[in-house]
């Protein structure tokens, strides 16, 4: 089981008001269909992984930005699944040129000693597969800068996927 | 210096999350870019060109000054950083000084040109 609000002790180095912010969207955005305790279809490097997503409810909903809680509460899932199942440890946010982004996440994976370049992305029931197609040609752009890996969260099932 | 980079990577990543909350080109995120500009040449400083951290925090410096509106300071850092760079960062840093050069030429030369007004009695 992965619990959404686990994100602070999987990423200690985050700052405190970004995970209540990514723990807060990510609730908000499943609780539009599904309650904790939700199985989530998820593939990591190919490979399907039975899983069950839950997290404390909140309220307020109707004074969130849908567009904002889908893309931050992605980014919520999408960093939980990598410290539960990947325990590769953030090293920095990325900088990208407003309108020009490449990556999100500069990611270290101490047991294959590499860097990871991470784009995340979200989607509340838009397609899912052109999602990540276009995801990897995005981070593609970032490969100078470690192993390029994508992460898509939708939340109509839920469902979600982690390259690598 | 891995604990300074990590204690410089920790506030550089806040400074981040908090320039791209804040409203697109408004005082504050300019405020705030030009923070994440210093930190990232403050790495840059502790880090060689050829690391992905160095790559990343010279990238990084250049790129916070171009959205922080500050192109002077941009300029200034790609062209400090272009010497002795490897290819891959030179080009990406000449790609960079390029648009900062830019920017800089349209504040210089504004596109004015003159307006016919016809004032009827």
């Amino acid at each position: 089981m992965m619990d959404i609000d686990a994100l602070r002790t999987l990423h200690p180095g985050l700052p405190q008001w970004r995970i209540e912010e990514l723990t807060g969207y990510a609730a908000i955005a499943l609780q539009r269909r599904h309650k904790p305790g939700v199985r989530l279809s998820l593939t990591i490097g190919g490979r399907e992984v039975e899983e069950t997503l839950t997290w404390g409810p909140r309220s307020g909903a109707e004074m969130v930005d849908d567009d904002r809680a889908t893309d931050a509460g992605a980014e919520g899932v999408a960093l939980t699944i990598v410290g539960h199942h990947r325990r590769w440890r953030i090293e920095r946010r990325l900088t990208s040129r407003r309108g020009r982004p490449e990556a999100d996440w500069l990611l270290y994976d101490p047991e294959a000693d590499e860097t990871i370049v991470l784009e995340i992305s979200g989607t509340d029931k838009g397609p899912f597969e052109a999602r990540v197609r276009e995801k990897r040609g995005q981070v593609a752009l970032a490969a100078r800068r470690g192993r390029p890996l994508v992460s898509v969260v939708r939340f109509l099932e839920p469902k979600a996927m982690l390259e690598g | 210096m891995v604990t300074e980079l990590n204690g410089l990577n920790e506030k550089v990543t806040e400074a981040i999350l908090r320039a791209e909350a804040a409203a697109p080109d408004s005082v504050q995120a300019g405020y705030l870019y030009r923070e994440v500009s210093e930190l990232e040449e403050r790495i840059s400083e502790i880090t060689p060109s050829e690391s992905i951290e160095g790559i990343v925090a010279r990238v990084g410096a250049v790129t916070a000054a171009l959205d922080a509106h500050d192109w002077v300071r941009a300029s200034r850092l790609a062209e400090a950083y272009l010497v002795g760079a490897p290819a891959d960062l030179a080009e990406e840093l000449k790609r960079l000084l390029a648009e900062a050069d830019d920017v800089g030429r349209r504040v210089r030369e504004p596109d004015v040109r003159p307006i016919t007004v016809v004032l009827a009695a």
